[in-house]
């Protein structure tokens, strides 16, 4: 055994697994998330092909007929709690800007149950809510989930894509727009 | 402490003997079986691992990947149905849907019943491989191969799906301007 | 207002850590006892912020007061009130809260515990390191896991998600599995404290450990209930009889379990013999340091998981922390390896302390292993770009054996005696465990169990019960009831609920039977040497959710598997129903009910055996564990002097070992 002075084993030891901790540190603080890429669908910035399809009222819809306007479409379920905090927003951000702005909202539901939701609570554009129209529509666009909202700007390129209901009000997608 | 005696005991001091030399045959066993335990553990590893990749990747090496088992991920679209698949075990109930990523979609067929919390517009991560083959799907990737998968997960988490949390400023933009 | 009250009590809890540790660290550097006492006092302060907050985030969550994003996010208004109650713990904020609360509490109750000695500098350093965690994790929320922000407008009017994940408001057991958890892994803080300030003041004899030794234990025994109520959960959930799943936050569970399992059992070398102090060292902070790094894979989202929290900020800052940790405990170990040096010498590999090396050595195995099929994906994926998954057969295949071992080893080391013992020794004591494992096998085998690998468990299951049985015999002849208490009797209890538990495993797994089946209304099939008879389908309400159940009679009892919808997000889950015998459980779970298109219910069926022993060897292990921390009436036989508990400033002094 030694005597005095530094264990020079216990030293070594510590030297030893020092660098294989700062390797281990190193590696785990370079590991990118799992988490984020399942998330990361990039269709902003794209001209997809007019989106076309049939209303509840059984009129055709198309995208492309309205070039020159702001096309707005929300995607919507009635169980949804965060679309109905913010369809009294689109309500109101529509009522403001009919002429710039064309709402139009797409539903995986039950095409019945959110006509009546729109009865009751507003809504004066468009409604698709077959299911064929509704995952094409998510095919083409990159949609997850509910509420989402895609923004085409006049050129029909999509400008942008709002996750979720946070933030949306009228006066905030008024500004987005620039349409005060 | 030593004498040397006179008579006929020899007590001269022998020399020392050598320091018995380290034993090293418990390291080396030591050091072999590691070894050994390491080199299974990593063999154990690489046949017991499967690559993921996204749908878009998945499809991109569709003919590399050939029959390989891997896992896939991506989103389902509302396209969900039931139908059922022919395989060498014979018919059996599938769940059959489309799965996306980054735009590029693919056809499903989930044997047995799908996991918790199954729904649109939720990620999955699904355990299968390339068939070659159609389902039943409205508006799917109808492109003549299906991914057969045996084991489904649903990403669930408590996050309410917030891109971003302040305003609509700071949302996905390009080409706002 | 609950807002204001919640950042009101993290604040106060951050600002006494920090004040108190530097009160602590001001009275030992000039020697100021007044100021010790004092700084002791303060930690109180901690325990109020944490135990305000708390209460405010629960008020928030029954109140639900959706101005705070946190009940937006988790909180609705129809859930249940005991799932309401365990929101709180269903999502990142809140469970940090909560590890800040039970790390508060363990941190009053050393500073109560050991009031009377606050003087001393070494009690002193515990509750500094213990005020230096609280630091970080109230730091953490006042920051990246704050869960009383209140940013999201308009201000919801219903819970946004509908309420927590409906796999956490489906089951009693959500509101205990993360607080028993967390009173496990918290309490792994006090050891490690102790063991910072016994390097920091040289102070190294074994007086730190004998201090310890319950809070370690109890430490321990939470987490083995906190980690088999996690199964349990598991269990009655997902609904085809897996408990466990060899996920990444399952095992990020299990590896500090491995490292203080071993810590507990190579403690008593260090106590009776004075050894591998380094190792127990390395061992106490080891198994603290995984708790964070467990908490890190939990959060941070770098390993793919079923069990995915949401990602947050604080994946980087809980990776700092654990570098923090490494660094000092190997910096200390390192800087005061001089007064390490063990005294001892292992005599020879037959004897007590070579058992507990073993024991170590099997843990320490078992632990890598795991590690490795965890971080295996991050290496391939930093080396070669690919990302891949570790399955469960990895998992399967490489602890397996290392179980089986455990339990010869549970058979052998209590017969063995310390320092060395002869083959003829082993030979008589082991005579009769050795008949316990043949009868085991042969009562298997008569009841019908078949293949190598449960077989095999068996043997050395009932090789084991056998050792144990032996001890508590010889134990209650001697002395009575007082057989059944003090560590090596209740340490034997604890191992009869661990045999019982890896026997119920290696049965569970060996022999389930599962079958999934499309009933037509009234229809009866024979599976499993049972009947089930599908009769039809009930639909009710409960509080917040929908229920579509099926009415089948297993041999005449009735069972519900069911569909659970939530009615606020719509989101729909099962729930399996389970028919729990002490022989085999039955379980039933509906994976698809009638609809218009069919009036088939397709069920899946799964029967195991033995799952009930699970949870009891559970029990007995908890039991076992409460009546170690009992003294026995022996007095501990004297330790070697030279492992006297050192209670002076001295380094211990080298003495030559006895012979």
């Amino acid at each position: 055994m030694d005597d005095s002075g530094p264990n020079r084993s216990v030293l070594w030891a510590a030297v030893v697994i020092g660098a294989l901790m700062i390797g281990f540190i190193v590696l785990l603080a370079t590991s990118e998330s799992q988490q984020g890429a399942i998330i990361a669908d990039r269709v902003v910035g794209t001209v997809p092909e007019p989106f076309e399809a049939t209303t509840v009222g059984n009129e055709a819809f198309s995208t492309g007929d309205h070039r020159g306007q702001w096309v707005l479409v929300n995607f919507f379920a009635e169980w949804c709690i965060g679309c109905r905090v913010e369809h009294p927003e689109l309500v109101e951000f529509n009522r403001r800007n009919q002429s710039e702005v064309q709402l139009v909202s797409v539903a995986y539901d039950d095409g019945a149950s959110v006509e009546q939701y729109f009865r009751e609570n507003g809504g004066d554009w468009p409604l698709i809510a077959n299911d064929k129209d509704a995952s094409t529509f998510a095919l083409t666009y990159g949609v997850t989930g509910v509420p989402e909202t895609i923004i085409i700007d006049p050129a029909g390129r999509v400008a942008a894509k709002l996750i979720g209901s946070n933030g949306v009000t009228a006066e905030a997608l008024e500004e987005a727009l620039g349409l005060q | 402490m030593t004498e040397q005696m006179a008579d006929g005991l020899d007590l001269t001091p022998r020399d020392l003997s050598p320091v018995t030399k380290k034993n090293w045959l418990p390291t080396i066993v030591l050091v072999v079986v590691g070894a050994a335990i390491i080199a299974v553990l990593f063999l154990t590893l690489g046949s017991n691992s499967l690559f993921i990749h996204n749908v878009d990747d998945a499809v991109a090496d569709r003919i590399e990947l050939g029959e390989q088992r891997f896992r896939i991920q991506g989103t389902p679209l509302s396209n969900i149905a039931e139908d059922s698949w022919e395989s060498n075990d014979g018919i059996e109930a599938a769940t059959v849907f489309t799965i996306r990523f980054n735009g590029v979609p693919a056809d499903v067929a989930q044997l047995g019943s799908p996991a918790e919390l199954f729904q649109p517009g939720v990620p999955v991560v699904l355990d299968g491989s390339w068939q070659n083959g159609t389902v039943n799907v409205d508006g799917g990737a109808s492109d003549g191969w299906v991914f057969v998968s045996d084991n489904m997960v649903v990403k669930h988490d408590n996050d309410y799906r917030l891109e971003n949390q302040e305003r609509i400023a700071n949302a996905e933009r390009g080409g706002l301007e | 207002m609950n807002v204001i009250l919640g950042d009101a009590g993290i604040v106060l809890a951050l600002a006494a850590s920090l004040v108190a540790a530097l009160t602590l660290v001001i009275g030992i550097r000039s020697d100021n006892k007044q100021l010790l006492r004092v700084g002791a006092k303060l930690t109180g302060g901690v325990f109020i912020g944490a135990a305000v907050s708390f209460i405010a985030l629960e008020r928030a969550l029954i109140t639900r007061d959706f101005a705070v994003d946190f009940v937006a996010i988790n909180g609705t208004t129809t859930t249940a009130l005991p799932f309401t109650i365990s929101t709180a713990w269903s999502a990142l904020e809140g469970s940090i809260l909560l590890w800040g609360l039970v790390l508060a509490g363990y941190l009053v109750l050393i500073a109560w515990k050991f009031r009377d000695r606050v003087e001393d500098p070494l009690v002193a350093w515990a509750l500094i390191t213990m005020l230096a965690v609280c630091v970080f994790f109230f730091g953490l929320m006042t920051g990246p896991a704050d869960p009383f922000q209140s940013t999201i407008t308009p201000t919801p009017v219903e819970g946004l998600n509908g309420g927590p994940n409906p796999l956490l408001q489906n089951h009693m057991l959500m509101a205990f599995h993360p607080p028993v958890l967390y009173l496990g892994f918290v309490g792994f803080t006090v050891p490690f404290a102790f063991a910072i300030a016994a390097l920091v003041t040289g102070r190294l004899g074994e007086g730190w450990l004998i201090e310890t030794r319950r809070w370690s234990l109890f430490a321990w025994a939470f987490l083995s209930v906190g980690i088999l109520l996690g199964a349990w959960w598991s269990y009655d959930v997902l609904g085809w009889g897996g408990y466990w799943g060899w996920d990444p936050v399952e095992n990020a569970s299990l590896l500090p379990w491995l490292t203080g399992t071993a810590f507990i059992h190579s403690v008593m070398v260090q106590e009776r013999r004075g050894m591998l102090r380094v190792w127990n060292l390395s061992l106490v902070c080891g198994t603290f340091a995984l708790t964070i790094l467990g908490t890190f894979f939990t959060r941070s989202g770098v390993v793919e998981s079923v069990h995915a929290f949401s990602e947050s900020g604080i994946g980087p800052l809980l990776l700092g922390f654990f570098a923090v940790i490494t660094v000092v405990t190997v910096g200390l170990i390192g800087w005061r390896g001089d007064r390490l040096r063990s005294p001892g010498r292992i005599d020879s590999p037959l004897s007590r302390e070579g058992a507990f090396l073993a024991n170590n050595l099997l843990f320490a195995i078992f632990a890598f292993v795991l590690l490795l099929g965890m971080v295996f994906p991050l290496i391939i994926e930093a080396v070669r770009d690919d990302r891949i998954t570790v399955g469960v057969p990895y998992f399967e295949r490489m602890t397996m054996p290392v179980g089986m071992l455990l339990l010869l080893l549970m058979a052998v080391a209590p017969v063995l005696p310390w320092r060395k013992a002869s083959g003829e020794l082993l030979r008589h004591r082991l005579q009769w465990p050795a008949w316990m494992g043949g009868l085991a096998v042969v009562l298997a085998v008569l009841v019908g169990a078949r293949g190598f690998t449960p077989l095999l468990a068996f043997v050395l299951g009932g090789f084991a019960g056998g050792s144990a049985l032996r001890q508590l015999v010889l134990a209650t002849r001697r002395n009575g009831w007082r057989g059944f208490v003090g560590r090596t009797n209740g340490g034997m209890i604890v191992h009869l609920g661990v045999i019982i538990i890896g026997v119920a495993l290696a049965a569970s797994n060996s022999y389930e039977q599962r079958v999934e089946f499309a009933f037509e209304p009234g229809q009866t099939i024979d599976y499993a040497d049972q009947s089930f008879t599908f009769e039809g389908m009930r639909q009710f309400s409960e509080p917040g959710r929908q229920v579509l159940e099926a009415v089948v009679m297993v041999d005449g009892v009735e069972l519900n598997p069911a569909v659970r919808r939530y009615i606020v997000s719509g989101q729909a889950i099962g729930s399996p129903d389970t028919q729990s015998t002490l022989g085999r459980n039955v379980q039933l779970a509906l994976s698809q009910a009638p609809n218009e298109n069919s009036d088939k219910a397709v069920i899946r069926i799964t029967v195991q055996p033995l799952i009930t022993w699970l949870w009891i060897g559970g029990v007995i292990l908890a039991v076992g564990t409460f009546l170690s921390a009992f003294p026995s009436r022996l007095h501990r036989r004297g330790t070697e002097p030279v492992s006297a508990p050192a209670s002076t400033d001295e380094p211990v002094e080298r003495v030559p070992s006895p012979v």
